[in-house]
């Protein structure tokens, strides 16, 4: 009789568990492998995958629905309702041809990303899921720009390889840009080849590098601005076709050097054709192991750390010279052990950056370091654990007439996060927000530009008129830092100065044209002669004071 | 098993019996109109971090909330706590406000917009976020938020967020739990 019970309870038991549904799911979304993508020539195909997951370890779970409204032209096969098993996932493929930049425009006039379209997210994907008792959403972002991305300015451009199992050089490269103010990586691409020698030419801003993976001959290749790598043409070199091509810079003259690590030769090449102008040994008394170099402004030479001997090295491009400082680099006034240094750049302006790679000292070594060309000493102005760079690239020259980027701007967080910035444009004097008051003190300019436009620092719900002068002054007050700090002149603000200035409508319309402003020239590198290393928002807010209207 | 509301109805009707003035069994759309204004149901929007990984501080605030049934606006109060949420502290659930609807709408359709510049601390380093694209739209049943009286979003930090220029970018991945 007990026996009849349990196999009865068991029986129950195994049809309930057959019908039990797990309720964990989660969204994912990428567009050509990427949260965030970048379109800079038309057409472009653009592959969007959307996942749904089910997460529960033990339970398969029914998916009711999956929605992307953006998506619509593509069939979601299989569809929805299906049921899931555990720790497994469905995967949807979607292709978009986007024919022209007024076609992502347009997406992003209806895609539910409110903001969109602005200059730096064109369009946002929103992929959904819904099950029996939620829902998940995922997203992605992509910039289209009306023409090639890259300007000459003062973006750092570093790319990193991977490595075999022997330690050769490995696909994929992957791009990356680099901002010295915040530490932030942006990941912009990936090559099916393996390269080094990147390198910034400023005649058609554009980048290049030569792909070499120790087995295959090399060869001369572009960079386009989504990392993905094109032959030009096979290096003619008289270096082994095991060759490691480790540095490449362009000189003033717009031909393209770079150093070979075994055969420590140097090379010329005309970045049309990939045709080499000449070759040679460079011509040393020292040991050199040097992983990139860059071209100066100021003196034409190539500028290296040489991590044999820990100093900063020189060489004439034309003769192949190598030049060692006199003594070895000191880091922050300190002898460093052994240093390792992946990517230089230099700037328009002559001067001289390093980020380090890693060695012994890695604690030191690791970041971004300016460098005093005379002495070969760094001081550090970024220290972010990172992972190793083959190189680096910059623009170094400017050419008259060259298309210029847009003018530099920055949005409210980036002087409500960088006191240095601050300060430099309330020392111009107080900001007159017409209406809205003025402000001259640090913690009333962080005050404006951290207010929450919902709710006050007392806790006290803002109404819509105070929520909108909330909104309204911390963009006016970021076009005004924007117009002392990167000379960027601010749109007309005068209209707050008239009694009418408090018309919600006109209000609005004025806040959206300065926050357009304000978002207009983020893409745009910060001079690194500005010295902005650093941003502390969490400090900021705290020395906030909240504003009166 | 009658819903909150439905029972709020109920009591609501006794009370006019108690004063002569209809029965209790007389349907919601006759009381609707015998009290004017229709009773209405509380629902909380909460917003909580998960999978907060090596953040030890990830501060955003609360932009605009957008509560709608046919595209027409529902009366949301935010709330106070809204205005700097700590969203690496995953064991807490942050309320943005409370809704209010009346027991005939069986669905709304939620927009929250988060306000569009954060800060984080990851490994002793803070930085930005750029929270532009941080809209997190759904539609949620009444059937759902009668459960718990509260719909729960979950930001999955570490799917949420990714290097952009100048800080990190917040491209909301998200669970809806009611």
């Amino acid at each position: 009789m007990m026996e009849r019970k349990w196999l009865a309870l068991l029986f129950i038991g195994a049809v309930w568990a057959s019908q039990a549904r797990a309720n964990d799911f989660r969204a994912g979304q990428f567009v050509n492998g990427l949260k965030q993508y970048t379109v800079d020539a038309y057409p472009a195909t653009l592959r969007f995958t959307l996942t749904a997951t089910n997460i529960d370890p033990r339970l398969p779970s029914e998916l009711h629905a999956a929605v992307d409204p953006l998506l619509q032209s593509c069939t979601l096969s299989p569809p929805p309702p299906l049921v899931v098993p555990p720790g497994e996932q469905v995967r949807y493929q979607c292709e978009l041809q986007v024919r022209s930049y007024g076609d992502c425009l347009s997406m992003g006039e209806k895609d539910s990303n409110p903001a969109t379209p602005n200059n730096e997210v064109t369009f946002t994907s929103t992929f959904s899921i819904t099950w029996a008792s939620g829902a998940s959403h995922a997203g992605t972002n992509v910039l289209c720009l009306p023409q090639p991305s890259l300007f000459c300015d003062d973006t750092v451009y570093l790319s990193r390889t991977a490595a075999s199992p022997d330690g050769r050089p490995t696909a994929p490269s992957r791009l990356y840009i680099f901002d010295p103010a915040t530490g932030a990586l942006t990941p912009q691409g990936e090559a099916s080849l393996a390269y080094d020698a990147l390198a910034f030419n400023h005649f058609d801003n554009t980048l290049y590098a030569i792909a070499a993976d120790g087995v295959s001959p090399p060869s001369f290749i572009r960079v386009g601005s989504d990392g993905a790598a094109s032959i030009i043409a096979p290096l003619d070199s008289a270096a082994p076709r095991t060759a490691l091509w480790t540095a490449g810079a362009f000189l003033r003259d717009g031909t393209y050097v770079a150093f070979e690590h075994g055969s420590q030769r140097l090379i010329r090449v005309d970045p049309t054709t990939g045709q080499t102008l000449s070759e040679q040994q460079v011509s040393t008394s020292f040991d050199l192991r040097m992983t990139d170099f860059a071209v100066s402004p100021r003196d034409g030479r190539l500028y290296a750390f040489n991590n044999a001997t820990q100093r900063l090295t020189t060489i004439d491009p034309h003769t192949g010279v190598a030049t060692d400082a006199a003594a070895p680099s000191r880091i922050d006034g300190k002898a460093s052990v052994n240093p390792i240094m992946g990517a230089a750049v230099f700037t328009r302006d002559g001067e001289l950056f390093l980020h380090g790679a890693q060695g012994p000292d890695d604690n030191r070594t690791n970041g971004f370091h300016a460098v005093d060309v005379d002495t070969g000493d760094l001081t550090t102005l970024i220290k972010r654990p990172a992972p190793p760079f083959g190189d680096g690239a910059m623009c170094a020259f400017y050419l008259w007439g060259a298309p210029r980027p847009q003018p530099a701007t920055r949005d409210r967080g980036f002087f409500g996060a960088s006191e240095s910035a601050l300060l430099e444009c309330l020392a111009h004097g107080p900001v007159s927000l017409g209406a809205l008051g003025e402000v001259s003190t640090l913690s009333s300019a962080l005050g404006v530009l951290w207010a929450n436009p919902v709710i006050a620092s007392n806790h006290e719900r803002r109404t819509p008129v105070e929520s909108l002068k909330v909104r309204t002054a911390r963009e006016a007050l970021t076009a005004v830092c924007n117009e002392r700090f990167f000379g960027t002149p601010a749109p007309n603000l005068s209209a707050l100065e008239e009694p009418a200035a408090l018309d919600l409508e006109r209000m609005e319309a004025l806040r959206q044209r300065l926050e357009r402003h304000n978002h207009s020239g983020r893409r745009t590198a910060i001079p690194l002669r500005k010295r902005i290393f650093a941003v502390d928002p969490l400090r900021a807010m705290e020395r906030a004071e909240e504003p009166r209207f | 098993m009658k819903s909150p509301s439905q029972v709020r109805w109920m009591r609501a009707a006794c009370v006019l019996v108690a004063m002569g003035a209809s029965s209790c069994d007389t349907s919601e759309d006759d009381l609707r109109r015998a009290l004017g204004d229709p009773i209405l149901d509380a629902f909380e929007i909460r917003l909580r971090g998960q999978d907060a990984v090596r953040y030890e501080k990830l501060l955003l605030g609360m932009g605009q909330v957008d509560v709608t049934f046919f595209g027409e606006p529902v009366r949301f109060d935010p709330s106070p706590d809204a205005r700097a949420m700590d969203l690496a502290a995953t064991d807490h659930a942050h309320l943005l406000g409370r809704f209010f609807i009346p027991s005939y709408m069986k669905h709304v359709d939620i927009t929250v917009r988060l306000d569009d510049v954060g800060a984080f601390m990851e490994d002793g380093a803070t930085g930005l976020i750029n929270a532009q694209a941080g809209t997190i739209q759904f539609t949620a049943t009444r059937n759902a938020l009668e459960q718990r009286s509260r719909v729960v979003i979950h930001l999955h930090l570490k799917d949420s967020l990714f290097e952009g220029r100048g800080g990190k970018t917040l491209l909301p991945a998200t669970y809806i739990a009611y």
